[in-house]
């Protein structure tokens, strides 16, 4: 029997705000544990929840950016459950209104297009950081109340590789919002998955399995893959699933059920008493839709369509929006869209990654690189002497023009100098004319080594080639 | 059975209920659930649950500044048990 | 004797009549001869209330006013408790902003009182350190939750104390002692940094002997605070200033599905002369009822709504960041252990019936079926509204039971309507005070004028009328 995969997965992004998202205690990242907290986020009781206002302008963002339907009507509820690292005995989250519905996601798995549809979009907030060691749990506060907003698609992945699209496609979205830093890694991205199989032309769905805490994108795929596989042997075995929560296991590369207390827990959601449901403007959330930046898939096809750069560069240049708002900066002094995609890409990313950096923290003047660019477009330069140029340009942000003029790397290209250089140079050297007309083509060779002789190098070979070929021609005869 | 469910409401609600506590746990049950049955006497039929005393919408959101903080000693300061400025509970498993 | 009303005790300041050093001195002493009598302390704050007794300021009606807080306000560096062994030692690193704002206007305060564990009772008898004794007669309650406070003000000790009110927790206290209480809109005061009973009825209020001081005390407690996202913006008014004792525009509804159930007669008669003082100060006075099925839900929805609020807030009290922590094997053992060590056996009840009626499975026919109830009664008592500022009710049917005979849990119609009508207030958040209206066998009792939502004024007003005419203020019982 063939079975397929049925996935849908949840995703939790933690927003970088400046203050949590209910309290305003700062949100930092690598401080001494506990020292980035007020009363609020200890849980102290009496206190009460107020909500921040950039926690709901980023939620804005992303749910804008996955064309989402809006609810100008925030209301928050309360999620009851106890836990050593959830300060209140509740999360406050939303559960019956989330801020956003019925999105979607576009996505590509082996050059096939696919439409990822999302269910919803909620903000919640984070719970404290554990410590774990062999005999005991140490508690840091820091994160607990650090705004989240949870992502859930609806079962409509067909596999690990889709799964794998989605995430990165999502994190692409988190960045180009510049809402989080988004990495899964650190845990400000995190991914939850549900997975089931069936049989192919089944509208049912089989027993899902939770897998829980995957730490990177390959780790989903390969989790989903495994998981499968194993429901797929439990069926055809003539066994069941088991409806469980599960984690990856990276060492041994497999899935493992994860302890659990028996019961499912009862989150008993309830309106929260402290929050009133909070009116924002339809401006508001048109304003922040206005303002969104162009997103990664609209930037490859504009980069395709319009600059006609090569799908496998384009996404390349969009893969962090930095690269790609650099990309939009030289091609403004710049129309040669493909040499400044083929040196981004090529030479300045290698400079970058050889001193350790990226786009993130690149120095260089964009207008310089499009000089460059432009130089060699009109030979000002030679390919060869741009490399020499660019390598300075890099080190010291200089100006191109500036770096030709002192090195006096300036090509000779103007026809009238060059007649009467060549001309010398013929007249100098009647044997290679004769060598020449009997055909010894090496000849040419000699005259044009001579002529660059002459001028230390900076004739323009392209052109001397052509000029020196056409009088030698006219010389013989 | 019902001193069973009670145990067991009593345990997910963090109590452990002893059997002293029991016969007034019963009775305060019984109570409780008149209560729920007295509210069969109203029609709720169509009407929304009132989650607040009125109903009102607020357009107040907190601006994002980070102003409101208690130092380190003060976060701790009524716990009982700290190691490396953090908060110590025994090993959390599962 | 220190039992001045806020504005006799300001005049007396202001024209240095008495000595501030010489006055606090003789305050903390008494505080300790009336907790003798009346166990209504938790802390007395000797330091707290001595501190910058030199800063008296004249402009200010509060300053250098001593002043008692129910034990559930949190105060910094101070002892905050709730009269519960979870909070035993707990002592709060930040003010509730009602506190705050009472500091501003530079009030001392004398001590923190004692009161129904979590503020969950009627009686004052689940507090940690027992009951709260009457002044009246000391074998009787003083009433709960807020029951320390109510007795420190009815003492004459302290002439304002603050209080928090779920259900009727400082208007029942408060026609028990004698005294002026007051809760008004939720919304008005701030309920940051008190430590709660059910978020959706809590309110927070004061005790005083007067009219004219609980218009004070209202106007400094109140106000918007943005940590509090249900507290109001409305503009708080200038409520002492625009007191009056005429209520000729004032059209009052007399509630009669609540006062057919008094049976005492004495309470009844008391009532009726109150009815006619209404209506010889020419105010509108004319009969208004609500559905007695529909009153009977009050309780029923009343536990229920509250029970399950409180669970729910009362989860941070778990022993791990604070509180009463006793050790287990795994952190779930360490909160069951310290929850099961910190709360008393009728709050583990109640927080137990409560998470069954939030639970999911439960939710529908219990939780937000009583959430459904609230509406329909709110709408209907809305309806009254429509036509008249003020409902009049008796405040509740007898006396301040001995302390023997307070329990809170009886089901007969005298019980459900009468005595637990105050909660409408609660439902519908709006503006309830309580002020004494004569004695029953020695014993003050009360009845409750209740407005608008934020409509605080009129019923100010309406009380200052009604108290100008039965000279009942300034009332206190000291003994010892």
């Amino acid at each position: 029997m063939n079975f397929e995969q049925v996935i849908g997965l949840e995703v939790h992004c933690e927003l970088k705000t400046k203050s949590k998202m209910f309290s305003g205690a700062p949100v930092t990242f690598g401080e001494a544990p506990n020292t980035m907290v007020n009363e609020i986020d200890m849980g102290m009781t009496g206190t009460m929840p107020a909500l921040n206002k950039r926690g709901v302008e980023y939620a804005l963002r992303v749910c804008h950016a996955l064309h989402m339907d809006i609810d100008e009507l925030l209301c928050f509820d309360r999620k009851n459950y106890y836990y050593a690292d959830l300060p209140k005995g509740f999360q406050i989250t939303q559960d019956k209104r989330p801020i956003g519905r019925n999105g979607y996601l576009m996505i590509e798995v082996n050059g096939k297009e696919k439409k990822i549809e999302i269910e919803r979009l909620h903000m919640e907030e984070d719970t404290a950081k554990q410590l774990h060691l062999s005999k005991y749990t140490l508690l840091d506060y820091n994160r607990a109340g650090i705004p989240l907003i949870e992502i859930v698609t609806k079962p409509c992945i067909r596999s690990g590789a889709e799964a794998a699209a989605y995430l990165e496609a999502l994190r692409q979205i988190f960045l180009y919002t510049e809402v989080s830093d988004a990495k899964l890694e650190e845990g400000s991205m995190r991914c939850d998955v549900n997975v089931s199989i069936r049989p192919y032309g089944s509208e049912t769905f089989g027993t899902r399995t939770e897998i829980k805490n995957l730490n990177s994108i390959s780790n989903v795929q390969k989790a989903l893959e495994y998981e499968s596989l194993r429901q797929e042997k439990v069926l055809l075995s003539g066994g069941e699933v088991i409806q469980q929560t599960m984690r990856y296991d990276e060492l041994n590369k497999e899935t493992v059920p994860m302890r659990s207390k028996g019961d499912a827990v009862d989150y008993k959601y309830y309106t929260e008493p402290n929050i009133l449901p909070v009116r924002i403007s339809h401006e508001w959330v048109e304003e922040i839709k206005a303002n969104l930046p162009m997103m990664a898939r609209e930037r490859v096809k504009k980069y395709v369509e319009e600059y006609d750069i090569p799908t496998v560069d384009a996404k390349i240049l969009v893969s962090t929006k930095t690269e790609s708002e650099y990309f939009n900066e030289v091609i403004k002094y710049t129309n040669n869209y493909k040499a400044a995609s083929n040196w981004l890409i090529g030479d300045v990313q290698a400079y970058l990654n050889a001193e350790g950096h990226s786009y993130d923290d690149i120095t260089l003047n964009p207008e310089y690189l499009a000089k460059l660019i432009n130089f060699i477009d009109e030979s000002v330069i030679s390919s060869k002497q741009a490399k020499k140029v660019f390598e300075i340009m890099m080190k010291e942000n200089k100006d191109p023009e500036v770096i030709v003029e002192e090195k006096g790397m300036k090509q000779i290209s103007d026809e009238a100098t060059l007649v009467a250089l060549i001309n010398e140079v013929l007249d100098n050297n009647p044997k290679s004319i004769q060598d020449y007309a009997n055909g010894k083509d090496h000849a040419i060779k000699y005259l044009v080594g001579q002529v660059m002789k002459a001028t230390k190098g900076q004739a323009n070979p392209r052109k001397t080639n052509e000029l020196l070929s056409s009088m030698l021609k006219e010389r013989i005869n | 059975m019902e001193e069973e469910m009670l145990k067991e409401l009593g345990r997910k609600t963090m109590f452990n209920i002893t059997d002293e506590e029991m016969p007034a746990l019963r009775e305060e049950y019984h109570v409780f659930m008149n209560h729920v049955k007295a509210l069969d006497a109203i029609d709720t039929e169509g009407v929304a649950p009132l989650a607040f005393p009125y109903e009102i919408e607020t357009t107040f959101l907190r601006e994002d500044e980070p102003v409101q903080m208690i130092s380190r000693e003060d976060a701790l300061k009524n716990c009982k048990d700290v190691q490396a400025m953090q908060i110590k509970v025994p090993k959390v498993v599962g | 004797m220190v039992t001045y009303s806020i504005e006799e005790l300001h005049e007396l300041l202001k024209n240095k009549k008495i000595d501030i050093h010489e006055y606090y001195e003789e305050l903390m002493k008494e505080a300790e001869v009336q907790q003798e009598r009346l166990n209504a302390f938790v802390t007395i704050t000797k330091d707290e209330a001595m501190k910058n007794l030199d800063e008296f300021d004249e402009n200010d009606l509060l300053s250098g006013i001593p002043y008692v807080l129910k034990d559930n306000y949190n105060t910094k560096g101070i002892k905050t408790t709730a009269s519960s062994r979870m909070l035993e030692d707990y002592v709060p690193v930040y003010n509730a902003f009602a506190v705050d704002q009472l500091s501003k206007h530079g009030v001392h305060l004398v001590g923190k009182a004692s009161m129904d564990e979590l503020a969950m009772g009627g009686t004052n008898k689940s507090a940690l350190t027992g009951p709260v004794y009457n002044p009246w007669d000391v074998r009787r309650i003083a009433g709960g939750s807020s029951g320390g406070s109510a007795a420190l003000v009815a003492s004459g000790l302290v002439p304002f104390a603050t209080g928090s009110d779920t259900g009727d927790s400082i208007r029942k206290p408060a026609g028990y002692c004698g005294i002026v209480g007051f809760k008004p809109s939720w919304g008005r005061i701030s309920r940051y940094g008190v430590i709660p009973y059910a978020s959706s009825l809590d309110h927070m209020g004061m005790f005083t002997r007067n009219v004219r001081d609980a218009a004070i005390v209202l106007e400094a407690m109140a106000g918007r605070d943005d940590r509090d996202m249900t507290s109001s913006f409305k503009e708080v008014p200038h409520y002492i200033e625009h007191l009056t004792s005429d209520i000729k525009n004032v059209k009052i509804g007399v509630l009669r599905s609540v006062s057919d159930e008094i049976r005492n007669e004495e309470i009844k008669e008391n009532f009726e002369m109150v009815v006619n003082i209404f209506k010889k100060l020419g105010a509108t006075v004319e009969d208004v009822t609500m559905d007695k099925t529909l009153l009977r839900t009050i309780l029923p929805s009343y536990t229920i709504i509250a029970n399950s609020e409180a669970t729910s807030n009362h989860s941070c009290l778990d022993g791990i960041r604070y509180g009463n922590r006793q050790e287990g094997e795994t952190p779930d053992d360490v909160m069951i252990n310290s929850r099961t060590n910190g709360f008393g056996a009728h709050i583990k009840r109640r927080f137990i019936l409560g998470n069954l009626a939030l639970a999911t499975e439960n939710q529908e026919k219990m939780f937000r079926k009583a959430q459904k109830v609230r509406r329909i009664i709110v709408e209907e008592l809305n309806k009254i509204y429509d036509d008249y500022d003020i409902i009049l009710t008796p405040n509740c049917g007898s006396v301040a039971p001995l302390v023997d005979e307070a329990n809170d849990d009886r089901l007969s119609d005298e019980y459900l309507i009468l005595e637990n009508h105050l909660a409408l207030g609660n439902f519908a958040g709006t503006p309830s005070l309580t002020l004494p209206s004569g004695f029953v066998d020695g014993m003050p009792i009360a009845v409750n004028v209740m407005g608008r939502l934020f409509e605080e004024q009129t019923v100010l007003n309406t009380a200052y009328a009604l108290e100008e005419e039965l000279g009942l203020k300034n009332q206190f019982k000291r003994e010892g």
